[in-house]
């Protein structure tokens, strides 16, 4: 008797075990989970280790006004990251990801950092089928091979450089560009746009190279350079070990162009180049505005303690949750086919600016330029102003 | 004519950099025939620490650099001291495996751990100083400034080898241990010594490198292979070996990369095979 | 000065010694003789701290020098000169004889044992800048033993001093045996040439197997049988 009870026990328990998550699930959850891996440590974790806070002061900000609206459930539902450190490395985010696509309380997924981690991160979201919205990720490669479940926020790399020929076209006083690049996937798509461009307009690229990530000897590129003279110095290079040893040394070979353009400035090649970088022009994915989007990304970088010059591609992080937040409200639930539809087809506005997605899966966001002036960055946008702001060295 | 002046020159120059901490390495490997894989990492504490007082004081990085030797005598010193010496009684080729393992895990771990305390960014030190130009040459004098230091520590160095004691006692070592103990002389603690001589040689390269260059904290292993090419190329255990392998590598890389800059890796590793198939032994090894 | 008692060395599970003793009075010329394999070497590396005994004492001057580094027995004046010379061979023969001096003892003296070191062997000065490596066989005998006679040895323990080495060279370096004696310089000599080292000896013991077989004084250990037939041929 004894013994056919405790079996029985047993049986409900399992039975429990079983079902249980299942019965949980089907109630009205509790909260909008959002997961993501970041580089919290490895060789990105300069440019990305503080997006982390970034987010979760975002979530914090939403979560004082209530939350976000979920038609289906009549009310608003309050935002968390659940946040993985993939130091830096695919195998981990893969791995990350897995993890968390086995948790079903977890609605949406946010890309790492990386076209390289990016790629391994969407192959799992296509797989279990939950939808993804990446952030830093807009190289070719990921658009190359259809995947429902992701959806990018940024232009294509070529796009990256484009709002800055413009201004060279309207100022004048240049003539020819020179491009130094660091051999990745990225830097080379940014460039190959860029050069394009700077051709059509009639502008001269008289000297351009791509050189390895580990390079640390740069004379023999610059020798080269201050032949060929050009009025502007581009660096384009995702590690700014590269940028600051490349910089470093063509002021030691006394080599003064009138314009240096850093595709990839932030706060440490600022910092590691001194007064030298007073005047370098740069990217960021930011422009001064004066819409809801813009204090509400302000107030986010005031609490997470650093500005969006500093690490400039804090904005495609603020432009990819807002994006989120649209998404659920417009689909007005969490079933992960419908808000993935939604991702897809959404025309909005972010910063006053339209936001979409382009047929292949690229997003609207391009980077808009900045000049470091006083040792703090300037954005100088929409043109205009550029042209007034802009200095040449 | 100009161009091959010119590119030599930042050969040689590039080349004084690479061999100030390939000298270190090579000392070490001499003395107690382990191979130190966070050698790499000493060097960038030394830049690190030179970050840290030049963003406090704004002190010359220089003047920081000679400030912070004793500091990183110390470091190597203790490193020797507790994770060395326990291999020392072990035969030789255990002793050169687990001194591989032990320092690569020690070379990880500091990586991180710097990593976690002091940011994992690029840390550079804004430090210029004019160029000096004849016609279509430049040198840079931050360059020849390590050089003439360079210079500098290699004639002290091979004084302090020998005409001191202590020098002569770690020559001795390097040449026959047993023989040394017969003398009287502490080997274990030469060892230390040469450990601290070799981290306070990476620490200079350290604070060259966070001047001319940047740190971060994932650096040390990258650097560290690239030193134990040139001291293989030197010949193991020789100090002029270990010059003249840097200052190949340095030129090698200079003239390859002038003509395409992914082929000049590749060609200081090509260099390296081919010097060892001729002399197996490297230039200088005996 | 030198006091052995009952040693026990192995290496691994195989034991190679088995209860040596021995001593050796100062001023006193001893012998340890033994064919190859009777655990001469492994005595004298075990007397200068390269080898630890598992049970035994080793006193010198009444100080137990068994558990000490090897560094620190030369400190006390008990020096080795091994049967492979152990130079420096990238050294020059005056840096080999300086090395010998590394000690703060053996170093304020450094002038005076040099002159006592060219006085025995004048053709090392001829050749004090040539790099150890490049004499010959002799000749490094000689350096070694000066290198020893640098650290002012008070207790100089030989091994095979006239191993490959030509006859006359072998007469030259007993002679040079006696004349350090002469100094007050105890001297454990451990040789396979039995006959010339009884000579000049004052007593002798004969290492058989890991155990000290016989001892004596060396010119009753001349006479005996067991030695002349075994190890002199005779």
């Amino acid at each position: 008797m004894k013994r056919k009870m405790s079996v029985f026990c047993l049986v409900f328990l399992m039975a429990v075990a079983i079902i249980g998550p299942d019965l949980t699930w089907a109630e009205d959850p509790k909260e909008i989970k959002i997961g993501a891996t970041i580089a919290l440590s490895g060789r990105f974790k300069g440019i990305v280790g503080t997006f982390k806070t970034l987010g979760n002061e975002w979530a914090g900000l939403i979560n004082e006004r209530g939350g976000i609206y979920v038609k289906e459930y009549g009310k608003k539902l309050p935002i968390k990251f659940e946040i993985y450190d993939d130091a830096s490395k695919p195998e981990n985010a893969r791995k990350y990801y897995e993890k968390m696509a086995t948790d079903p309380s977890i609605s949406f997924f946010m890309g790492p950092f990386s076209s390289f981690i990016s790629n391994a991160a969407t192959t799992v979201a296509g797989k279990h089928k939950i939808p993804m919205q990446m952030v830093c990720a807009n190289d070719a490669v990921l658009f190359e091979k259809p995947n429902y479940w992701r959806v990018g926020v940024l232009v294509p790399a070529e796009d990256e450089w484009e709002r800055l020929v413009p201004i060279y076209k309207k100022k004048g006083g240049v003539k020819t560009f020179a491009t130094i690049t660091m051999d990745t996937l990225h830097n080379k798509g940014a460039i190959k746009g860029f050069e394009e461009d700077l051709k059509k307009n009639g502008f001269e690229v008289v000297y351009s190279v791509v050189a390895p990530p580990p390079t640390k000897n740069f004379a023999p590129m610059i020798i080269k350079l201050r032949k060929a003279k050009p009025d502007v110095v581009c660096i384009e290079a995702l590690s700014p070990a590269f940028t600051i040893g490349f910089l470093k040394q063509m002021r030691e070979a006394g080599y003064k162009p009138k314009e240096i353009i850093v595709g990839h400035v932030t706060k440490h090649v600022i910092d590691a180049l001194g007064p030298y970088a007073e005047n370098i022009t740069g990217l960021a994915y930011y422009y001064d505005g004066d819409t809801q989007d813009h204090k509400d990304f302000l107030e986010i970088l005031r609490r997470s303690g650093f500005t969006w010059g500093e690490y400039m591609e804090s904005g495609i992080r603020f432009w990819a949750y807002t994006r989120i937040k649209q998404a659920i409200e417009k689909a007005g639930t969490l079933d992960r086919k419908k808000i993935m539809d939604t991702l897809w087809n959404m025309k909005t506005k972010i910063m006053g600016l339209d936001s979409f997605v382009t047929p292949e899966g690229y997003g609207a966001l391009g980077a808009w330029p900045c000049q470091v002036q006083g040792g703090k960055f300037v954005s100088i946008w929409p043109l205009d102003k550029a042209v007034k702001l802009h200095n040449y060295r | 004519m100009e161009i091959a002046i010119q590119l030599v020159i930042a050969g040689i120059l590039q080349g004084g950099l690479y061999a100030l901490a390939a000298f270190g390495l090579s000392l070490i490997f001499g003395v107690s025939n382990v191979l130190n894989l966070a050698h790499g990492e000493f060097l960038m504490l030394g830049g690190l620490f030179c970050f840290l007082i030049f963003s406090a004081t704004g002190l010359n990085p220089f003047l920081i650099g000679l400030m912070i030797l004793p500091f990183a005598f110390f470091l190597g010193y203790i490193f020797d001291r507790f994770l060395m010496r326990p291999l020392a009684g072990k035969k030789e080729h255990i002793r050169l495996m687990s001194s591989i393992l032990v320092t690569l895990g020690a070379a990880l771990c500091i990586g991180d751990v710097t990593s976690f305390l002091a940011g994992a960014e690029e840390k550079g030190v804004d430090y210029s100083m004019p160029s000096f130009f004849w016609g279509d040459l430049y040198i840079s004098y931050l360059r020849l400034l390590a050089m003439v230091m360079i210079a500098g520590l290699t004639v002290g160095i091979h004084y302090y080898l020998k005409k001191t004691y202590t020098g002569r006692a770690l020559r001795a070592t390097t040449q026959n241990i047993r023989g040394a103990m017969l003398v009287g002389v502490d080997t274990s603690r030469i060892r230390s010594v040469t450990f601290g001589i070799g981290s306070m040689l990476a620490s200079i390269a350290g604070v060259f490198y966070v001047v001319l260059l940047s740190i971060s904290p994932d650096m040390g292993l990258t650097v560290t292979i690239k030193y134990l090419c040139i001291i293989v190329l030197g010949g193991l255990g020789s100090l002029i070996g270990s010059l003249v392998g840097g200052v190949i590598l340095g030129l090698t890389e200079s003239i390859v990369s002038y003509y395409n800059p992914h082929w000049g890796q590749t060609a200081a590793f090509l260099i390296l095979v081919l010097i060892l198939l001729i002399r197996p032994k490297g230039l200088f090894g005996k | 000065m030198l006091e052995i008692n009952g040693i026990e060395v192995f290496y691994g599970d195989y034991q190679a010694l088995f209860g040596v003793e021995a001593t050796v009075a100062s001023a006193e010329i001893v012998s340890l003789l033994g064919a190859n394999g009777a655990g001469k070497t492994t005595t004298i590396n075990t007397i200068c701290g390269f080898i630890r005994p598992r049970a035994g004492t080793i006193h010198f001057d009444n100080t137990i020098i068994h558990k000490m580094s090897a560094n620190k027995i030369v400190e006390k004046g008990l020096i080795q000169i091994p049967e492979e010379r152990m130079l420096f061979p990238d050294m020059t023969v005056l840096e080999n004889l300086q090395m010998g001096a590394y000690l703060g003892r053996a170093r304020k003296k450094l002038a005076d044992s040099m002159d006592w070191v060219y006085g025995l062997f004048p053709i090392l000065q001829k050749r004090q800048s040539q790099l150890a490596g490049t004499l010959s066989g002799g000749e490094q005998q000689m350096v070694a033993i000066g290198r020893g006679l640098m650290s002012l040895p008070r207790l100089l323990i030989l091994d095979e001093p006239s191993l490959g080495l030509a006859p006359m060279l072998v007469a030259e370096v007993f002679q040079v045996i006696q004349k350090i004696n002469q100094e007050g310089v105890a001297i454990l000599l451990v040789e396979q040439n039995v006959h010339q080292s009884l000579k000049i000896s004052n007593r002798a013991y004969l290492l058989e197997n890991g155990s000290i077989a016989m001892e004596g004084r060396a010119s009753e250990l001349l006479d005996r049988d067991y030695i002349r037939e075994s190890y002199l041929g005779i």
